[in-house]
């Protein structure tokens, strides 16, 4: 299993790989990659930063989906420090028996992943200004 | 009794410090001070944070604070 915080980019490739399992039909992997705007404004980068609880977090999130019923096996990465546009910030990758399931588990992961990772966006726009992301 | 605040992300953007000394009992009246200390942006930022009182996340502001305990100050996670 894959549950990682890394200032290192991020292989989707790698996360499907890790994921393999004999008795899977159906793996789906999800890229979460930075765009180049926001809310109608340009942006030129990001910057993830993490608590230090970050990498216990994702483990345990991994391990609950790796416990589903029907999920042979999850892989998930977050990266932190300076990203650039098109950069991968997000990886993950969920086997299972049957396409459906492994659909709606990757796509309940990167739910959670936002929901519960404690992980902040830093967004420079090109006119200098910048904000963390969601926070008033 | 003393107890360390550490800020985070936007947090620690409009506190300006990463980690401060502050003498307080509960959640409540640490809140005061650093709302009083570091204004009212960071009363703005702090209706949107949760709050990790020595490893386990509140936002409770009536809990007890006990002597050296480690406050994380947490803005909504944007992660993904």
């Amino acid at each position: 299993m894959i549950a990682r915080v890394v200032d290192a980019p991020l292989s989707v490739a790698e996360h499907e790989d890790a994921v393999a399992d004999k008795r899977a039909g159906a793996v789906v992997s999800f890229a979460g990659v930075v765009r180049d705007h926001d809310g109608g404004r340009s942006v030129t980068e990001l910057e993830y930063v993490g608590h230090p609880t970050a990498a216990d977090v994702l483990t345990e999130l991994a391990e609950e989906f790796a416990a589903r019923p029907g999920v042979h096996a999850v892989a998930v990465s977050h990266r932190v420090g300076l990203l650039g546009i098109g950069d991968v910030a997000l990886a993950c990758a969920v086997s299972t028996a049957h396409r459906g399931e492994a659909f709606a588990a990757c796509a309940e992961l990167v739910d959670e992943v936002k929901k519960r990772l404690p992980i902040w966006k830093r967004q420079v726009f090109t006119d200098g200004e910048e904000e963390w992301v969601a926070c008033p | 009794m003393s107890v360390t605040v550490r800020y985070f992300a936007g947090a620690r953007a409009v506190a300006g410090v990463d980690t401060e000394t502050r003498d307080a009992g509960s959640l409540d009246e640490l809140v005061g001070q650093i709302v009083d200390e570091h204004g009212e942006r960071l009363e703005r930022v702090l209706t949107a944070c949760s709050f990790l009182v020595d490893g386990t996340q509140t936002r409770d502001r009536a809990v007890a604070l006990s002597p050296g305990a480690v406050v994380d100050v947490l803005p909504p996670f944007a992660g993904g």
